[in-house]
């Protein structure tokens, strides 16, 4: 007895560490998981600013409803509240004290931040054209400003610096706050302290969002309620979707684990009529759940939520090994020996189907794969070890014998479907060939658990910023702050043709907010001394409608300049300036980065995938040709959205590759177990046909597979193969090996089949996957099981325990 | 970037323009014969009457130049709040009114801006759609109106009546002839002023 037990204990053991090691599980979401772990450079890069980049901080904020007054009211105070509070390294809503600021900024740095102060501009010539060209500005309605600036700043340096700056970006102004263009919502932005792969700390930042905005709108004063609950907060940007995709993911696994467990365990209820024996059966199921949730984190970490979406999909196969052992055990030893055989030989099959996957350079798909050998090896271990030691009622199997009795004949006459099946499975050949360009489906959309509307409210949002996704920038790298602005001020002067050509319409540099050091100084240096000034200015006034005199203040303003300190990132902290410098100057894994956004002519921007590729493949060597052109080093032109594509498509082409390697180390294992070509034949061509079938039918229907669809085949082959393995034992099965089968491929069924139903994309596509094909397995199976002989009764009576 | 006080000045330049034009559109139309004159009347006479398009030349004196700067353009006006403000010579540049959105179109960027955002620049917009409207009472809102002269040579004086406004211009002078706008001089606290002279178009 002592010895029988110690399965147990060990069991009990590992079942307690694995939940203690779950307990203490970080769980993600992020797509970070799904990027290759050795990226190339344009990969690290998106990589790196998804995780990290200050784009993937940033929060936006709208305020709806009341009116517009009282929304800009509570802009200002949610403002207010939320720059005091530790979270966000940066709250931006329009605010005029970062207006006045910035204003003051502008003007007191204007001839260290102008592009167009060199030695020629102070020249007489230089200050004739200079100052002309501010007069007759004068005569358009902004000359009323510009009036006021003639004196201190004849040469226009603020309006120029102004119009460099494409003061298109800015958001619109209403009552002290940033409105959308319609004037019907109040915009906010935050960006978060932390780093964006920290879902919990986004977490964090956002629920302080709303409390903070619920605090200020019930403190707002005299409202009433009624008026105040008008006001609505939106709350969007990638940390919302990280936090939000996290929860719907948890949220869709959890209710779609509860639907199809409680459908199995009604169906198995059924069968058995035994709560004791159902439980019983469950165990290896449950258990392999959690020995797979914990060797996953153990190896990597966190668990994503994929991974953990895959362990419903898991309950689908591993409750078939206690269907098969608690029907079929009920027979003769010899019976339970070929049984156990068959079991270990399906065992083996789907573990090096997934080991496959564990290959694979991307984290998140090698987790599914240690995640199912891990949970289906245990699941088979609890059933053969741990389940003979439990005290088993005996099952009454009559009525399972009834059905398989009755399904027998109708099995036994399915390999007549022999010859239409092979014709409908080259149909279905023909359909892929013919339809290769759209069975698989491009870009990572597909996988995202994000739903339509809430990217619309996003880009809605975003574009009420002025802000729209950037897709395209020129990444320049280098050892020090100086270089890499050095470096990008470079690239502006190479890029600047491509927009005067309107191949783009505009492009933003870091360098244009903080000159590089030897910038500013090359812009002192040419700046003259008093005495040349003034007598460079008497020449240059010649035939111009003012006098030299007038221009004292600016002569005053000059000779300030020439001595006054650089520019520096902490001079800009807190303006406008300080913000666009975060977004474009980053210190990234020991490497300065200069980001620049480049924006393609209206004209010429893509309108579809096609159009896409096509402008790509235009616009990248354009710029790069540029940037070569010019000189500038270490520059990196990146396409946020072809990199995420490409990068998509390297994955998929990856799991296709291991997904076949998975299938002939199958082939190899069966070939080498069952040293019979005719029963390795006998066992494949179905798994083949099912595959193809189900691959044709999504595709005719118009579902373009994702990568998760790929490793739903991948299970239909390990599911699969249990089920033709049984159909090949050179005789048709026994009645309650028939029954169990079945019983076995419901179960699945109804797992998968619930699945199909989810509005996740990656929980959907398991789902009609797997759930048509297991079912098509089982009946190719059958199709192409031994032809001629019967099936033996299977003794009955007998209780088989080891 | 948006910088506040050139907003505001801007809009000096476009109550400028609109007030102007509001006197040319209504030109070619004869005077009503109904008597007497006075403030109500021109205020019916400017509002009955739809503004369309007009010639402008202005002049501009400012302390710091030798001479006055001299531009033109064209002034368009849609019912019930559109208003444009081409100037042509010497430099391109175009502004538009519509709602409370303004746009400047200068060097190829256009830059929109909120009227609302700024209360002084709002008060001027008031004091427009008050004389495209004959809107009296808006008007008296922000500046205190004076009519002088007869039906035949008529001078209306708008002076700010406090407010951010007071401290940007001194008054608005409006001169014409029956419904019809002449001459608008804006005087500015600092001395400086403009003058707009409208050459309204011959109706189609």
């Amino acid at each position: 007895m002592r010895m029988l037990a110690r399965p147990i204990l060990l069991w009990m053991a590992v079942l307690a560490f694995s939940l203690l090691v779950i307990f203490n599980t970080r769980f993600t979401a992020d797509m970070s998981a799904f990027l290759p772990a050795h990226p190339t450079a344009e990969q690290a890069f998106l990589v790196d600013q998804l995780k990290g980049g200050s784009f993937s901080r940033m929060i936006l904020m709208g305020v709806e409803g009341g009116t517009a007054a009282e929304r800009a009211r509570l802009s200002q105070a949610l403002g207010k509240a939320l720059r005091t509070d530790g979270r966000f390294s940066m709250v931006r809503n329009g605010d005029g004290a970062y207006l006045k600021n910035d204003q003051a900024l502008l003007f007191q740095n204007r001839y260290l931040l102008s592009p167009s102060v060199t030695p020629e501009r102070f020249t007489p010539a230089g200050l004739h054209a200079a100052i002309g060209d501010s007069i007759d500005r004068l005569n358009s309605p902004v000359g009323l400003v510009t009036k006021n600036l003639l004196t201190r700043d004849p040469t226009g340096e603020l309006m120029s610096m102004l119009r460099s700056l494409d003061a298109g970006h800015a958001p619109h102004m209403s009552d002290g706050a940033w409105v959308s263009p319609d004037g019907q919502r109040s915009l906010l932005m935050a960006q978060t302290q932390a780093d964006a792969s920290d879902t919990d700390a986004m977490q964090t930042a956002i629920d302080t969002i709303r409390h903070t905005f619920d605090t200020v709108r019930t403190g707002a004063g005299d409202k009433t309620a009624t008026q105040a609950d008008r006001l609505q907060l939106i709350v969007t940007g990638a940390p919302v979707f990280s936090v939000e995709s996290r929860a719907t993911i948890k949220g869709e696994v959890k209710r779609f684990s509860i639907i199809s467990s409680v459908a199995i365990l009604l169906l198995l209820l059924l069968v058995y009529r035994s709560i004791s024996m159902l439980l019983l059966g469950m165990l290896p199921v449950l258990t392999g759940v959690a020995v797979a949730i914990a060797t996953v984190s153990l190896g990597f970490g966190t668990v994503h939520g994929i991974t953990i979406g895959f362990g419903t999909t898991l309950l689908g196969e591993s409750i078939d090994y206690s269907i098969y052992y608690f029907i079929q055990t009920q027979g003769t030893q010899a019976a339970v020996t070929r049984f156990w055989s068959t079991i270990r030989l399906g065992v083996m099959t789907s573990v090096i189907g997934f080991a496959a996957l564990l290959l694979s350079g991307f984290p998140g798909l090698a987790q599914i794969g240690l995640y199912s050998m891990a949970g289906l090896i245990t699941a088979a271990v609890v059933t053969r070890f741990v389940l003979p030691l439990l005290p088993t009622p005996t099952l009454n199997t009559r009525p399972l014998r009834g059905i398989g009795e009755w399904l027998q004949p109708i099995f036994r006459r399915l390999p007549r479907l022999r010859g239409g099946v092979i014709l409908l499975a080259l149909i279905a050949v023909v359909v892929l060939v013919v339809r290769h360009d759209t069975i698989w489906q491009t870009g990572l959309s597909g996988l995202s658990p994000i739903p339509e509307a809430a990217k619309q409210v996003d880009e809605q949002l975003s574009t009420d910023m002025g802000a729209p996704d950037t897709r395209y920038f020129v990444v320049i790298r280098g050892d020090s702050q100086e270089a890499v602005l050095q470096q990008a001020a470079q690239a502006s002067r190479a890029l600047q043709p491509l927009v005067n050509t309107h191949v783009l319409s505009g492009f933003d540099s870091p360098s244009s907010f903080l000159p590089s050091q030897a910038t500013q100084e090359a812009r002192q240096h040419a700046l003259p001394d008093v005495t040349t000034l003034k007598a460079n200015l008497d020449q240059a006034v010649q035939g111009l409608p003012i006098h030299a005199d007038k221009l004292a203040p600016f002569v005053a303003a000059v000779e300030v300049a020439r001595h006054q300190p650089l520019l520096t990132a902490d001079t800009l902290k807190g303006s406008s300036f300080g913000l666009a410098l975060d977004n474009l100057l980053q210190y990234r894994n020991g490497q300065w980065l200069a980001l620049m956004p480049v924006r393609i002519s209206a004209a010429k921007a893509p309108q579809d995938t096609v159009g896409t590729q096509k402008a790509e493949s235009k616009i990248g060597p354009l710029i790069e040709r540029a940037l070569a052109a010019g000189q500038v080093h270490d520059a990196l032109f990146v396409d946020m959205l072809g990199a995420s594509n490409r990068l998509y498509d390297g994955y998929l082409n990856n799991t296709i590759t291991l997904s076949l390697l998975g299938v002939l180390g199958i082939v190899v294992l069966l070939a080498v177990t069952l040293r019979s070509p005719r029963r390795l034949l006998q066992v494949l061509t179905p798994l083949a046909i099912a595959v193809v079938l189900v691959m044709a039918g999504l595709n005719l229907l118009g579902e373009e597979l994702t990568l998760l669809h790929l490793v739903g085949l991948l299970l239909i082959v390990a599911v699969g193969s249990n089920y033709a393995l049984f159909f090949s034992r050179g005789q048709s099965p026994d009645a309650l090996t028939l029954a169990s089968l079945i019983l076995a491929n419901l179960t699945t069924v109804i797992a998968f089949g619930t699945l199909a139903f989810s509005q996740l994309p990656i929980l959907q596509a398991f789902g009609s996957t797997v759930a048509p094909g297991a079912w098509l397995a089982l009946l190719l199976s059958a199709v192409f099981a031994a032809p001629g002989e019967s099936g033996e009764p299977g003794e009955p009576g007998e209780k088989a325990a080891s | 970037m948006r910088i506040r006080w050139m907003h505001v000045v801007v809009f000096l330049g476009l109550a400028a323009a609109s007030l102007s034009t509001r006197g040319a559109f209504a030109a070619g139309t004869k005077p009503p014969t109904v008597a007497p004159w006075n403030i109500d009347r021109l205020m019916q006479g400017l509002a009955a009457h739809q503004p369309r398009q007009a010639d402008y030349v202005e002049e501009k004196y400012l302390g710091m130049l030798d001479m006055p700067l001299i531009s033109s353009g064209k002034l368009t006006y849609r019912a019930p709040d559109y208003l444009e403000k081409e100037t042509l010579s010497p430099r391109y540049v175009v502004m538009t009114l519509s709602g409370e959105t303004m746009t400047l179109t200068e060097d190829h960027q256009t830059q929109t801006i909120d009227l609302s955002a700024h209360p002084e620049a709002e008060a001027y917009a008031d004091s427009i759609r008050g004389l495209l409207s004959g809107d009296l009472a808006l008007l008296k809102k922000s500046f205190s109106l004076q009519l002088t002269g007869d039906r035949a040579h008529w001078s209306l004086v708008l002076r700010p009546a406090g407010g951010r406004i007071g401290g940007l211009i001194d008054s608005i002078s409006v001169t014409g002839s029956g419904n019809i706008m002449r001459r608008l001089e804006y005087d500015q606290s600092d001395g400086d002023r403009s003058i707009m002279t409208i050459q309204p178009k011959a109706r189609p």
